[in-house]
Order: structure tokens, then sequence, then C-alpha cells
């Protein structure tokens, strides 16, 4: 028995110090700080260029997004600031920043935003997955997971403590629940979809992956949409509230 | 429990007082065709165990008594009862015949009812034969259906003056029919204004001999304007239920109700029913004597006036609530004039509706300490009943006014729209978005989430893994405390390899008798610890018992071996080789090898 606890314990610490390396940067970003110096000086076309190098180097982050968001939105491109808040909104869920730039942003879109219509479940585990980035919840139920799995062993091997420890379990298990729902659902958001943002001023949504076709609905920039198909330069697209239409490939950002 | 209360119920059926005592004669319909029938009902109030009244000769009818119907109540402790003798009338000749009044003793009493009159038609159309009580579903034919269900409009006075109540009725009568879904009337009132209906009441009601239940509407309606003014015609709208005589149709696949297709088959009918208008005389409030502070208040009221608190500083308000109460027109009570706004501030009066009445709130302001009461405030209405202006003064209220201590000025707040504006005005914010973030956080590989990474993924089976194993191994150890067959079989190989070891020993030291001894005790301890027999009593016969337990031959030969060498080592050791020793040893090995090799 002790035996398995230390395996477990070896190998959540491992897990933790390879999941921290892998995130660790080995130095700040000097591209990041030139590009902020561009933009306090008001340059913001050259901030971006400087955000962009840091990016092309292989390396993200939330702040990294977020500026260059920023930069975005103050060269007048509605549709790329979009896009970099929510690639900076993967990272960093929780800032308060962002999400007051990414709601005045989605308010300039034209037409107003459309916001998809969630299931309820949706709806309740979102409550606790908009609050965490994929890889904190991905952190979280691990240890979660852990801790229920070692309370259960707890329960079945020491008899004196079994009925304190299985209250214990139903309280991990629910919380546990919660946060593995929480998981799947930002899961799913972030790697389970191709998510795309008109970074055009308009982008026209054809019935038929042809240049002459129907137009059958059009997109305002900074409008996200989900990417289904992709065909010869063409883009499958879905908008928020259902409607699907063939679009122009350059005329959308992908996250 | 029950027993108490049958006696309870039994004490409060007390007999009714001869002057409680009422007698009804009545028909269900006062038109009938001859062939047809019509229900006669005697009906005795306030009666208990009367005998069936034996009805005298009806010129012009034949009768048949059908039963009788007893209703007994209790409603708040007042016991009331209701017997109803049923009689079926055939007309045996046409015009216009009459059912003569009845008297009827009852307990030395002579009760009589009045007379009635039934117009009998001939009989062309074939006149049903049918009971009344079906007889009703065919009354879907408008002939007679406007005797049977109708509205009147009533106005309990014909001249009002205006602004003044009058009480209006409006009264829908059934006569033996299946009304359903009565809505709230409809009344024309383009000169009148008209309160909402409360809830309607019901009950029974004898009209020139044919008894009706009566759906009662009551409200009040006030003249706007002087003259000669038309009220009605009131309107109703509900649905009268009829057999349907249509063809036969499928239950279940019908639009009807479900339950229709059991309990008969009948129609909505939407009927409209419309009562006759009448004429109001409205009349103007006299001119004469009328009082200056006179608003429009009819009715008779009463007028009471409190001042809250009675004493304050200069410019503290007070709250003067002004309650008028009584009956009248309210909605043209308006608030009493007040006539000292050179030395109060007065500000609008709020107004409360009361069940009884109407409350003002009006907030003044005294302006000065010298100051010494709230002035006498009166109010005038006319009261309808006597037809002359009442005035009802209050006051004067006393009030004390404290002057402002020193240094501080006397400030009255205006509610005005620029005050208020400026108060409540609107915060203007500016939008922008928030600025840069000076540090970039954690740069790390683009894409790697952690979820991603094959250790992620592997890690999630460990705890499985070891769930499982810990839970085999519970099970075990379970099985061990438990099973003692199990836990024997399961330890019989390790003990004889234990053994062999030792036996080893004694085989390189040439110690034949102990090395015999040891072999033999190895033997019956591996023999009764995996065949769960007592090792101390096994010997070379345990062969017959191994033989049931299907254990092979060749092993069987073996152990027989085993214990006849050990035996014979026992009585004659000199007599045994390095060679022998060596043997049974090996002998031993192989018995022991073979058995767990093999499933048991």
């Amino acid at each position: 028995m002790r035996a398995i606890l230390l395996l477990l314990g070896v190998c959540l610490v491992i897990f933790a110090a390879r999941a921290d390396s892998a995130s660790l940067n080995q130095q700040a970003g000097t591209l990041f700080a030139q590009g902020n110096s561009y933009y306090a000086e008001e340059k913001f076309d050259q901030a971006i260029v400087a955000y962009e190098q840091e990016l092309s180097l292989g390396r993200e982050s939330g702040p990294l997004y977020y500026n260059l968001g920023n930069a975005y939105f103050k060269s007048g491109q509605l549709g790329r600031s979009i896009l970099n808040y929510l690639r900076a909104e993967r990272l960093i869920p929780a800032d308060a920043d962002l999400k007051a730039n990414l709601n005045y942003a989605r308010s300039l879109i034209q037409g107003g935003k459309i916001y998809p219509q969630k299931r309820w479940f949706v709806r309740l585990f979102s409550i606790f997955a908009d609050s965490f980035s994929l890889d904190s919840l991905a952190v979280l139920t691990t240890v979660l997971y852990f801790t229920l799995s070692l309370l259960v062993m707890g329960a079945i091997l020491l008899k004196k403590l079994r009925k304190r420890l299985i209250y214990v379990c139903a309280a991990a298990g629910t919380i546990l629940a919660i946060y593995s729902g929480a998981f799947f659902i930002q899961l799913k958001e972030t790697l389970g979809q191709n998510k795309a943002v008109v970074v055009v001023k308009s982008a026209e949504a054809k019935f038929e992956p042809l240049a002459d076709a129907t137009t059958f609905f059009s997109l305002p920039e900074g409008e996200d949409v989900a990417v289904l198909v992709e065909k010869e330069g063409w883009l499958k697209a879905r908008r928020p509230d259902g409607k699907q239409g063939w679009i122009k490939k350059t005329e959308l950002g992908f996250l | 429990m029950f027993v108490l209360v049958f006696f309870l119920l039994l004490s409060l059926a007390q007999p009714a007082r001869a002057e409680d005592i009422r007698f009804e004669a009545a028909v269900d319909r006062s038109s009938v065709a001859l062939g047809e029938s019509l229900q006669l009902n005697l009906s005795f109030y306030g009666v208990q165990g009367m005998a069936v009244p034996a009805l005298p000769q009806m010129p012009g009818f034949s009768w048949q008594y059908l039963g009788p119907s007893t209703k007994f109540s209790i409603i708040n402790g007042q016991t009331s009862s209701l017997v109803t003798f049923m009689y079926a009338l055939s007309p045996i000749q046409t015009g216009k015949l009459v059912i003569p009044s009845f008297s009827i003793e009852y307990k030395g009493n002579t009760y009589t009812s009045a007379a009635i009159e039934v117009e009998v038609a001939p009989g062309g159309s074939g006149g049903s034969r049918l009971p009344p009580a079906q007889r009703q579903d065919n009354s879907g034919s408008e002939e007679g259906l406007n005797e049977r269900v109708f509205l009147i409009l009533q106005a309990d006075k014909r001249r009002a003056f205006v602004n003044e109540p009058v009480p209006v009725t409006i009264k829908l009568y059934i006569n033996s029919l299946n009304i359903q879904d009565v809505q709230y009337p409809q009344l024309n009132h383009e000169d009148f204004l008209l309160e909402d209906f409360p809830q309607p009441h019901q009950y029974r009601e004898t009209l020139n001999g044919i008894a009706y239940d009566v759906i009662e509407f009551k409200t009040n309606v006030f003249p706007v304007r002087d003259g000669e003014r038309t009220l009605g015609p009131a309107q109703i709208e509900c649905n009268l239920l009829v057999k349907d005589t249509g063809g036969q149709r499928f239950p279940f696949f019908d639009d009807e109700d479900f339950f229709d297709s059991f309990f008969g088959r009948y129609q909505r009918r939407a009927l409209h029913l419309k009562s006759i208008d009448m004429a109001i005389i409205a009349a103007p409030v006299p001119e004469e004597n009328k009082p200056a502070d006179f608003s429009g208040a009819l009715g008779d009221y009463n007028f009471t006036v409190e001042a809250n608190p009675q004493e304050v500083k200069v410019g503290d308000p007070v709250t003067l609530k002004m309650i008028i109460s009584g009956t009248g027109n309210l909605k043209t009570v308006n608030p009493p004039p007040l006539n000292f706004k050179d030395d109060f501030k007065v500000y609008d009066a709020d107004v409360k509706p009361d069940k009884t009445g109407k409350v003002f709130e009006q907030v003044i302001i005294p302006k000065s300490e010298k100051i010494t009461e709230i002035p006498e405030i009166s109010f005038s209405f006319f009261d309808t009943k006597s037809g002359e202006y009442k005035r009802i003064t209050r006051g004067p209220i006393p009030l004390t006014v404290n002057p402002l201590p020193k240094g501080e000025e006397l400030r009255v707040f205006e509610p005005q729209e620029n005050n208020t504006s400026a108060l409540r005005q609107k915060e203007i914010l500016g939008k922008d978005i928030v600025y840069i973030k000076e540090s970039p956080g954690r740069l790390r590989p683009k894409g790697a989430f952690v979820c991603k990474q094959k250790l992620f993924i592997v890690i999630q089976i460990l705890p499985l893994a070891a769930f499982i194993s810990v839970w085999i191994l519970h099970r075990r150890k379970k099985r061990l405390q438990n099973d003692i067959r199990y836990a024997r079989r399961l330890r019989a190989p390790l003990a004889a390899r234990k053994n062999l070891r030792a036996l080893r020993q004694f085989l390189h030291s040439k110690d034949t008798s102990r090395f015999f001894d040891a072999l033999f005790k190895t033997l019956q301890e591996y023999l009764g610890d995996k065949f769960h027999l007592s090792s101390a009593g096994i010997t070379s016969n345990v062969v017959e018992e191994l033989k049931k337990q299907n254990v092979d031959k060749a092993v069987l030969d073996k152990i027989s071996v085993c214990f006849n060498s050990c035996d014979s080592a026992r009585y004659a050791p000199s007599a045994v080789s390095e060679y022998e020793m060596f043997k049974n040893f090996e002998l031993l090995q192989e018995i022991i090898d073979t058995l767990e090799s093999k499933k048991t």
C-alpha cells in the first residue's frame, strides 16, 4: 500500500513539474517589451509587428495576445483585435481587463454580436469553466481525481474510518463531477472546434464554395464562426445561431 | 370521532320554527306542447320527514308522482333543509291552463302556494314523450330557449344626481339547461362610469311559478352627464351544452372530450344573451347653497384629520393624514383644500385608497416659529339621501414650532424640476479599451496544452490501476480471513517449499531419521493443506481419499511410495542409502510440483 501511495505521489510530482516546465519561459520576451514601447508611443503598426514576431518564435502567452489585440484595436482592425482577445481568453480567461476589452470590442460589431443558445447543462458548467483556463482545469481535475482515488482506497482499506470517508468521498466526487464537466466543456471550446473570426469589414457566406454563388448571409467584422470543412480556399462556417455558409478563407482568422 | 360528529349534527338539526317553513310550487317551463309533459316541483323549505302530499284534481292535467328529493345543509352552524316532491304533469287539452294553488298542512299550520299558468300548444310537432330530464338536451332549438335562459338588467333607482352611485344588478336566469362558461357581462355605459364586477352570486329563484337558477352580477354605475341617459343593454356570452344527435363517431379519434365518448356526446353551442336597456335620469347637483370648497364629492362621508408630529422645528415637515370614509363615488373625492399656504409650505397630497374610503397624506412645512396651530380644514360634499350640501370641519390642531438653532438657515426643500434633475443627473462615462499589460506572463510553446501531453493521459490510468489493485488485495485478504479451505490451499506450497529447504539440509548432513521424519511431516502437512484434510491423520491410506478427488494415479503412486519409504526408514534407518534419500526428496518435489501445476 505504501508503495502504491509513493508511486502515485512521484507521478503527480513528475507530472506537475513537466506541466510547469512546458509553460515555463527561459527568458522574458524582448520583442514583447519592444512592442509595448511602440504601443506607448502610439506606433500601433510597429507594435503589431513586434508582437507578431514574438509569436512567430513559437511562443505564446495570454498577455501577449491581449497586447496584440489592443494594438489591432487601436489600429482600427476590429476583427483581428477580437481574434487575439479570444486567443488570450484561452490562456487567461479570468482576466478582468481582457473581459472588459473583449466585451467592448464585441459591442462595436456592426449589427451586434450573435450569441449562441447554450443548453442548460452547458450554461451550468460554463459558470465554472469560464473562470479557468484549459490547463488549470486539467491540473485541477487531475488533482481532484487523485484525491478521490486515494480517499476511495482509504475507505476500502481503513475499516474504522470507512463511514467518515464515504461522506468525504461523496463530497469530493461531486466537486470532481462539476470540474470534470467544466473541463470537458472547456476542452470542446478550446480544442474541439475550429474557431475563426471575420477579419475583413464584411464577409459574405454563400450557398456554394463558388465566387458567383448566391449569398446566404453576411458576417460583420469581428463575428466568430465555427469552421466545419475546408475546400479549395473556401471554408464552410457555422454562425453562432446555427446558419451555415461558405466563406473565403482569406476573410477569416483562425484561433 | 365519527359518532361524535354524528351526534353534533343531530344536535344542530333542531326542528324549524313555523315562521322558517316555506312552501313553493314551480314548474320547469311555462309552455308545453300537447303530448309532452312538464315537471311540477313542490318544495318545502325547513321541513324534515314530510309525507308525500296528495295532489288535488287539476283540470286539464293528468299527473304522475316521480319521487322526492331532499337537501340538508349546515353552513356556519345554520341548518337548512329542503324537501321537493316532483310530479310529471301531462296536459290533456290545449290553451291556457292553470295549475291551482295547493294548500298543505304541516304540523298544524297550513301553507299555500301560488297558482301557475301554463300555455299548452297543439302537439302538431309530434311532441316527444321523453321525460323532462332528457328533453332538455333537445332544447338547443331556438323555440322556447328565450324563456329558459334570459338576462335581466335592474337598477336600484332610475333618478340620480350626476356622479351619484346607482347600484345595478344583472341577473342571468337559467331554467333546466346546462349552461357553462358564463363570461362576465358587458354593459353599454356611454354616459356612465362603471365599477368592476365582483364575483357573481348564485341562488335559486321562482319567477312566475317557474324555478330558475340565477347568476347575479352586482355593481355600481355613476352618471357623468345630466339628462335622460340610456344604460344597457347588458350582454353575456356563455355556452349551452346540448346532446349531439349526429351520426356515430369513433371514440378516441374524435376532437371532443375523451369522456364524452363514455358519458354521452355533447356539443357546446355559443349563446349570446342580451337584456333590454333602461333610462336613468341624471340631475346635476343644485347650485343653491353650494359651498365654495365643494369639489364634486357625492355620497355620505365622514372626515377625520391627524397631524404628526405636533412639535417640530421651523422647516421640519408635518404630515397631515386626512381620511374621507363613507359611501359614495370615491373617485370624485378630491383632497380638501388647505387655506394656510402663507404660513406653511404645502406639498401635493399623496393619495392612498383605503377599504372604506380615501386617505390623503399631505406634507406641510411651517415657515415660522410664530405658528401655534394648523388651521381648521373642511370638507364639503353633497348628501344624495337628503339632497343637501354638508360640510365637515376639523381642527384647528395645536402645533408647537420651535425656532431654528443659531447659525442655521431656513431651507425649505423645493421639489422643482431643476433640483431633481441636478440630483438625478446621470454620470456620463467614457468607453475605451483597458491599457496593455507590462509583463508577458509565462511564455510557452504554442498549443502546448497540458491535456495534449501523453504523460497527462498515462497519469489518468494510475489511480484506476491502483484502485483495482487495492480492491483485488482487499478481496483476497477478506477471503483469506473467511475461507479456511482457500487459505490452507494457498499456504500449502509456501509451507512445503520452506520445509523442502530444511529437508535439503538433512540430506546434506545425511541425517536419515530426521530426514524421513521431516519428509513424512512435510508430505502430511502439504496434503492436509492442499486438500483440506486433518494433517495429523494422514498416512499412506490417504491415497484412497485422494482418489475420490480425481488426483492422477501417477501422483498417487508417488505419494504411496513416499509414505512407504518413510515407514521403512523409520523401522530400519541404517538400511536406507543416501541415494534413496535423494530419490525420495526428488519424489516429494515432483508430487508438490505436479499438484501445484494442476488446478484443483
